[in-house]
């Protein structure tokens, strides 16, 4: 029972049930389809409002000045600006 | 007439084979070169299982790098609890940057485990193996 739940949740990487998290880091160059798994908005036929939001959201929680990451946070930037380029 | 045909058959097997051997020498060349290239700086190339380097690692989680596997593992565990909770899908927060968060925190914990097992191996080479004898007696 515990073993193969304990397995489960290394097979599945981290979470047993529900959705496993994305393994491994980030990619060196910041790609279209990073960008959007990073502003959580669909890959295609997205509106500039709704980068902005979300942006905004991304950025209050990880702002540095209030105990972010700064390498989260030019993250959540770059990927704002690969979207909004194109 | 048969003469020819043999030639012919000769000559293609020939070259298809010239072509699969410059073929193999090129990838092993490429091969060779990128082994070289990751052992000459194993610190901030070595990928591990995660595919994580350490460096990344420390700068997601905005902790200085340990060095020689000592790191405060406290502020480690500190700085992941927060970041993890503010980053939380349910609060607005990104799922992707949730998962390399724990994959930071993750990538860490292995690096102080393994530089722990390395420390242990030469303590013990060090000393002499001193088994824990449980006798009955």
């Amino acid at each position: 029972g515990r073993a193969g739940l304990v397995a489960l949740r290394k097979s599945r990487g981290g979470a047993a049930f529900g959705r496993a998290f994305y393994k491994g880091g980030f990619e060196p160059k910041m790609t279209r389809r990073e960008a959007a798994l990073i502003l959580e908005v669909p890959e295609r036929g997205l509106s500039k409002e709704l980068i902005r939001k979300k942006h905004r959201s991304l950025m209050l929680n990880n702002h540095p000045d209030r105990g972010g990451s700064p390498y989260l946070a030019t993250k959540v930037n770059e990927a704002k600006e690969l979207l909004e380029k194109s | 007439m048969a003469h020819r045909i043999i030639t012919q058959v000769v000559l293609t097997g020939s070259r298809i084979l010239g072509r699969a051997f410059a073929e193999s020498y090129r990838q092993a060349a490429a091969s060779q070169k990128y082994a070289a290239a990751a052992s000459k700086n194993p610190n901030t190339t070595t990928f591990s299982a995660s595919g994580l380097t350490l460096d990344e690692a420390c700068k997601i989680l905005n902790v200085p790098p340990p060095k020689g596997g000592e790191t405060n593992l406290t502020a480690v565990q500190e700085r992941f609890k927060k970041l993890f909770d503010l980053n939380d899908p349910k609060k607005g927060g990104s799922f992707y940057l949730q998962s390399k968060i724990l994959r930071a925190r993750e990538r860490i914990e292995m690096e102080v485990r393994t530089a722990e097992e390395v420390a242990a191996r030469e303590a013990e080479l060090k000393e002499g193996w001193k088994p824990k004898v449980f006798k009955d007696r």
